[in-house]
């Protein structure tokens, strides 16, 4: 299905499953937009807050990821095996 | 905490509007700007739910389990769910394909049926705006906050 056939909210997004993973992004701002609205004392400056939230979780979640690789990929090909 | 919360009375009206729609129940409480923002965020992660995964994400028969944090975005997930039900499972749009069950038997789906992770992403979109939906609808129950925001 191309771009053009597509009904939005009714069908799924086509050509979305190439790129699932970039949806963390939108994701992750979303929260941050709601869970800074209801924490922030001072609105003047949320929106510096939100992307900051934003960016500590994207970062955090990129050091798990980088953690989760280094040991599936070299810690346990180390490990004697019996 | 900020201010002192424990004397404020629940404001079960502001929790219900909250409910009804994304960001009312801090409106009710006077906190216009910030109700707004809640607005948009959950609103923002219901429509970018339904725009990846399409209809098809809030089911409240197959996927109950997730239809329970779903129904936290209010009244909206029920329209959602009625919508998937009329459209897609009575074959109002699409094409209604046979499908062989693994226990014998067939069944139709939907061509506009999303599966996979496009299913799943529009999925938890959904599901995550509405668990932080009764959170802010929690914190609207808290009443107006006594410092000037």
């Amino acid at each position: 299905m191309n771009l053009v056939a597509w009904i939005p909210i009714v069908q799924p997004m086509p050509g979305m499953i190439a790129w699932w993973w970039f949806w963390v992004i939108p994701l992750v701002l979303g929260v941050s937009t709601i869970w800074k609205a209801i924490r922030v004392p001072d609105m003047q400056h949320y929106w510096r807050e939100v992307f900051t939230m934003t960016a500590q979780v994207l970062l955090g979640m990129a050091a798990l990821a980088a953690g989760l690789m280094i040991l599936v990929r070299v810690i346990v090909p180390l490990l004697p095996v019996d | 905490m900020i201010d002192d919360e424990q004397d404020r009375p629940v404001q079960f009206a502001s929790g219900v509007l909250g409910w009804i729609w994304p960001g009312l129940g801090h409106w009710k409480n006077g906190e216009a700007d910030r109700g707004r923002r809640i607005m948009l965020g959950v609103l923002g992660l219901f429509l970018l739910g339904l725009l990846a995964g399409g209809l098809d994400c809030v089911d409240r028969r197959d996927d109950y389990l997730w239809f329970i944090a779903q129904a936290g975005n209010g009244p909206i997930a029920f329209v959602a769910d009625a919508a998937n039900n009329f459209f897609l499972k009575q074959g109002q749009v699409g094409v209604m394909l046979p499908l062989s069950l693994p226990g014998g038997g067939t069944a139709e789906i939907n061509s506009f049926k999303s599966v996979g992770f496009v299913n799943e992403v529009g999925t938890l979109f959904i599901a995550m705006g509405g668990l932080m939906n009764v959170v802010a609808l929690l914190d609207a129950m808290r009443g107006p906050r006594k410092v000037a925001r």
